[in-house]
Protein backbone atom coordinates (compact mmCIF):
# COMPACT_ATOMS: atom_id res chain seq x y z
CA UNK A 1 0.00 0.00 0.00
CA UNK A 2 1.13 3.37 -0.94
CA UNK A 3 1.52 5.70 2.24
CA UNK A 4 1.33 9.53 2.71
CA UNK A 5 2.89 11.42 5.46
CA UNK A 6 1.19 14.77 6.83
CA UNK A 7 2.32 16.87 9.59
CA UNK A 8 -0.20 19.67 11.06
CA UNK A 9 1.81 22.77 12.61
CA UNK A 10 0.36 25.22 15.03
CA UNK A 11 2.17 27.68 17.60
CA UNK A 12 2.70 25.69 20.47
CA UNK A 13 1.88 22.15 19.24
CA UNK A 14 -0.44 20.83 21.50
CA UNK A 15 -4.27 22.04 21.51
CA UNK A 16 -4.82 23.85 17.77
CA UNK A 17 -2.31 21.05 15.88
CA UNK A 18 -4.27 17.88 17.68
CA UNK A 19 -7.30 19.13 16.48
CA UNK A 20 -6.24 19.94 13.08
CA UNK A 21 -4.52 16.41 13.09
CA UNK A 22 -7.51 14.65 13.93
CA UNK A 23 -10.27 16.41 11.53
CA UNK A 24 -7.09 15.86 8.74
CA UNK A 25 -7.38 12.58 9.48
CA UNK A 26 -10.87 12.02 9.15
CA UNK A 27 -10.73 13.92 5.92
CA UNK A 28 -8.71 11.42 4.22
CA UNK A 29 -10.91 8.93 5.98
CA UNK A 30 -13.45 9.60 4.29
CA UNK A 31 -11.93 9.01 0.45
CA UNK A 32 -11.49 5.71 1.82
CA UNK A 33 -8.64 5.13 -0.52
CA UNK A 34 -6.12 2.46 -0.36
CA UNK A 35 -3.65 4.94 1.00
CA UNK A 36 -1.60 3.95 4.64
CA UNK A 37 -1.49 8.06 5.97
CA UNK A 38 0.53 9.51 8.85
CA UNK A 39 -0.82 12.52 10.23
CA UNK A 40 1.43 14.14 13.10
CA UNK A 41 1.07 17.57 14.95
CA UNK A 42 4.60 19.83 15.39
CA UNK A 43 4.37 23.39 17.30
CA UNK A 44 6.22 25.52 14.43
CA UNK A 45 9.43 25.55 16.08
CA UNK A 46 9.55 21.98 15.78
CA UNK A 47 7.99 21.57 12.26
CA UNK A 48 11.60 22.45 10.47
CA UNK A 49 13.29 20.12 8.24
CA UNK A 50 11.08 17.23 8.78
CA UNK A 51 10.35 14.70 6.33
CA UNK A 52 6.89 14.60 4.60
CA UNK A 53 4.58 14.82 1.78
CA UNK A 54 2.68 18.06 2.68
CA UNK A 55 1.72 20.49 5.84
CA UNK A 56 -1.64 21.74 6.74
CA UNK A 57 -1.68 24.85 9.33
CA UNK A 58 -3.73 28.05 9.71
CA UNK A 59 -2.90 31.54 7.95
CA UNK A 60 -0.59 32.67 10.51
CA UNK A 61 2.09 30.18 9.94
CA UNK A 62 2.44 30.05 6.23
CA UNK A 63 5.23 32.38 5.26
CA UNK A 64 7.11 30.53 7.72
CA UNK A 65 6.38 27.12 6.10
CA UNK A 66 6.19 27.56 2.99
CA UNK A 67 10.28 28.27 2.79
CA UNK A 68 10.91 24.61 4.04
CA UNK A 69 8.19 22.90 2.39
CA UNK A 70 6.61 22.14 -1.04
CA UNK A 71 3.23 21.27 -0.26
CA UNK A 72 1.88 23.74 2.53
CA UNK A 73 -2.18 23.60 2.71
CA UNK A 74 -3.75 26.37 5.24
CA UNK A 75 -7.01 25.94 6.87
CA UNK A 76 -9.21 28.88 7.23
CA UNK A 77 -11.61 26.80 9.40
CA UNK A 78 -10.48 23.99 11.70
CA UNK A 79 -13.86 22.63 12.61
CA UNK A 80 -15.62 22.91 9.19
CA UNK A 81 -14.60 19.74 7.45
CA UNK A 82 -16.36 20.61 3.81
CA UNK A 83 -13.05 22.94 3.46
CA UNK A 84 -10.98 20.39 5.04
CA UNK A 85 -11.84 17.77 2.09
CA UNK A 86 -11.79 20.39 0.08
CA UNK A 87 -8.04 20.64 0.62
CA UNK A 88 -6.98 16.84 1.60
CA UNK A 89 -8.50 16.72 -2.11
CA UNK A 90 -6.53 18.84 -3.77
CA UNK A 91 -3.54 17.27 -2.45
CA UNK A 92 -4.69 13.57 -3.47
CA UNK A 93 -5.38 14.70 -6.72
CA UNK A 94 -1.96 16.64 -6.87
CA UNK A 95 -0.16 13.26 -5.77
CA UNK A 96 -2.28 11.27 -8.42
CA UNK A 97 -4.24 9.22 -5.78
CA UNK A 98 -7.58 10.78 -7.21
CA UNK A 99 -8.52 11.63 -10.81
CA UNK A 100 -9.29 15.96 -11.09
CA UNK A 101 -12.64 17.41 -12.77
CA UNK B 1 -24.37 17.38 30.53
CA UNK B 2 -21.72 17.76 27.60
CA UNK B 3 -17.89 17.66 28.19
CA UNK B 4 -17.54 21.30 27.60
CA UNK B 5 -19.53 22.37 30.60
CA UNK B 6 -17.94 20.43 32.81
CA UNK B 7 -15.19 22.95 32.90
CA UNK B 8 -17.23 26.23 32.60
CA UNK B 9 -18.06 27.95 35.52
CA UNK B 10 -21.18 30.85 35.31
CA UNK B 11 -19.13 33.52 36.87
CA UNK B 12 -16.58 32.85 34.13
CA UNK B 13 -19.27 33.98 31.17
CA UNK B 14 -19.74 37.50 30.54
CA UNK B 15 -21.59 39.45 27.43
CA UNK B 16 -20.16 42.63 26.77
CA UNK B 17 -20.70 44.58 24.17
CA UNK B 18 -17.11 46.14 22.48
CA UNK B 19 -13.18 45.84 23.19
CA UNK B 20 -10.41 48.05 22.46
CA UNK B 21 -8.22 45.45 21.13
CA UNK B 22 -8.19 41.84 21.24
CA UNK B 23 -5.57 41.97 23.93
CA UNK B 24 -8.22 43.74 26.15
CA UNK B 25 -10.55 40.79 25.63
CA UNK B 26 -7.90 38.14 26.23
CA UNK B 27 -6.92 39.67 29.57
CA UNK B 28 -10.12 40.14 30.22
CA UNK B 29 -11.32 36.49 30.14
CA UNK B 30 -7.94 36.11 31.74
CA UNK B 31 -9.51 37.79 34.91
CA UNK B 32 -12.42 35.67 34.83
CA UNK B 33 -10.33 33.13 35.87
CA UNK B 34 -7.91 34.46 37.97
CA UNK B 35 -10.80 35.76 40.17
CA UNK B 36 -11.68 32.29 40.61
CA UNK B 37 -8.52 31.45 41.47
CA UNK B 38 -8.25 28.58 38.34
CA UNK B 39 -5.18 30.52 37.04
CA UNK B 40 -2.61 33.10 38.21
CA UNK B 41 -1.55 36.31 36.34
CA UNK B 42 1.21 34.86 33.94
CA UNK B 43 -0.93 32.36 32.71
CA UNK B 44 -3.46 35.40 31.11
CA UNK B 45 -0.36 37.31 30.08
CA UNK B 46 1.15 34.05 28.33
CA UNK B 47 -2.36 33.52 26.13
CA UNK B 48 -1.70 37.62 25.21
CA UNK B 49 2.22 36.69 24.28
CA UNK B 50 0.84 33.89 22.68
CA UNK B 51 -0.75 36.01 20.03
CA UNK B 52 1.78 38.21 19.78
CA UNK B 53 4.52 35.90 19.00
CA UNK B 54 2.74 33.58 16.98
CA UNK B 55 -0.07 34.98 15.11
CA UNK B 56 -4.24 35.29 15.21
CA UNK B 57 -4.16 31.91 14.61
CA UNK B 58 -6.26 31.04 18.10
CA UNK B 59 -9.38 32.42 15.62
CA UNK B 60 -9.65 28.64 14.54
CA UNK B 61 -13.18 29.49 12.40
CA UNK B 62 -15.05 32.41 11.76
CA UNK B 63 -16.11 34.57 14.89
CA UNK B 64 -14.65 31.99 17.14
CA UNK B 65 -11.21 32.27 19.00
CA UNK B 66 -9.55 29.69 21.79
CA UNK B 67 -7.43 31.95 24.22
CA UNK B 68 -4.57 29.82 25.41
CA UNK B 69 -1.16 28.93 26.60
CA UNK B 70 1.03 26.61 28.29
CA UNK B 71 0.74 25.70 31.50
CA UNK B 72 3.97 26.56 32.69
CA UNK B 73 2.73 25.93 36.45
CA UNK B 74 0.33 28.53 36.10
CA UNK B 75 -2.70 26.88 36.14
CA UNK B 76 -4.49 25.33 39.40
CA UNK B 77 -7.79 24.10 37.52
CA UNK B 78 -8.44 22.91 34.56
CA UNK B 79 -11.10 25.32 33.44
CA UNK B 80 -12.69 27.10 30.40
CA UNK B 81 -14.12 30.94 30.24
CA UNK B 82 -16.83 32.31 27.04
CA UNK B 83 -16.72 35.94 26.40
CA UNK B 84 -19.56 36.77 24.01
CA UNK B 85 -18.29 39.94 22.36
CA UNK B 86 -21.46 41.18 20.61
CA UNK B 87 -20.12 44.09 18.25
CA UNK B 88 -16.87 41.99 17.55
CA UNK B 89 -13.12 42.59 17.68
CA UNK B 90 -10.23 42.16 15.09
CA UNK B 91 -7.70 39.56 15.88
CA UNK B 92 -5.83 40.37 12.47
CA UNK B 93 -7.00 37.37 11.05
CA UNK B 94 -7.47 37.26 7.04
CA UNK B 95 -10.73 35.47 6.85
CA UNK B 96 -12.29 34.73 10.30
CA UNK B 97 -12.24 38.36 11.96
CA UNK B 98 -13.84 40.08 13.41
CA UNK B 99 -14.14 37.63 16.70
CA UNK B 100 -17.61 37.78 18.69
CA UNK B 101 -17.06 34.26 21.37
CA UNK B 102 -13.69 33.99 23.12
CA UNK B 103 -12.98 30.66 24.93
CA UNK B 104 -10.31 31.26 27.35
CA UNK B 105 -8.88 27.80 28.06
CA UNK B 106 -6.52 26.84 31.39
CA UNK B 107 -5.32 23.36 31.85
CA UNK B 108 -3.14 21.79 34.35
CA UNK B 109 -1.02 19.88 31.90
CA UNK B 110 -0.78 19.25 28.32
CA UNK B 111 -3.04 15.92 28.04
CA UNK B 112 -5.62 17.98 30.04
CA UNK B 113 -5.34 20.96 27.39
CA UNK B 114 -6.24 18.88 25.10
CA UNK B 115 -9.24 17.71 26.36
CA UNK B 116 -10.39 20.71 26.63
CA UNK B 117 -9.93 21.74 23.14
CA UNK B 118 -11.40 18.60 22.29
CA UNK B 119 -14.29 19.62 24.82
CA UNK B 120 -14.81 22.69 22.57
CA UNK B 121 -14.23 21.25 19.19
CA UNK B 122 -17.14 18.27 19.88
CA UNK B 123 -19.64 20.57 20.73
CA UNK B 124 -18.61 23.05 17.85
CA UNK B 125 -18.84 20.69 15.47
CA UNK B 126 -22.14 19.58 16.30
CA UNK B 127 -24.44 21.39 13.57
CA UNK B 128 -26.70 24.09 15.13
CA UNK B 129 -24.82 24.38 17.99
CA UNK B 130 -22.80 27.24 17.08
CA UNK B 131 -25.96 29.14 16.00
CA UNK B 132 -27.85 28.72 19.35
CA UNK B 133 -25.05 29.92 21.74
CA UNK B 134 -24.76 32.52 19.29
CA UNK B 135 -28.32 33.60 20.17
CA UNK B 136 -28.08 33.30 23.82
CA UNK B 137 -28.40 36.63 25.32
CA UNK B 138 -27.09 36.02 29.59
CA UNK B 139 -25.03 34.01 31.21
CA UNK B 140 -27.44 31.79 32.23
CA UNK B 141 -28.81 31.07 28.98
CA UNK B 142 -25.34 30.53 27.52
CA UNK B 143 -24.66 27.96 30.88
CA UNK B 144 -28.10 26.23 29.76
CA UNK B 145 -27.11 26.04 26.28
CA UNK B 146 -23.92 23.95 27.11
CA UNK B 147 -25.14 21.50 29.29
CA UNK B 148 -28.06 20.83 28.03
CA UNK B 149 -26.96 17.73 25.56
Amino acid sequence: MDSIKIITVCGAGVGTSTLLRMNIAKAFDSFKLPLDVTVENKGLSMAKGLHCDAVFTFPSFYDDLKNVYDEVYVINNLMDMGELKAKVRELLIKKGYLKGE
Amino acid sequence: MTELAKYVDKDCIKFECSFGSWEDVLMYAGKLLENKGYINHNYTKDMVELVRKCGPYIVVMPEIALGHARPNGNVSQNAIAIVRINDGVSFGHPTNDPVKLLFAIAAVDDSKHLELFQAIADYLMIDDNLTRIMNCQTSEELMKEITNE
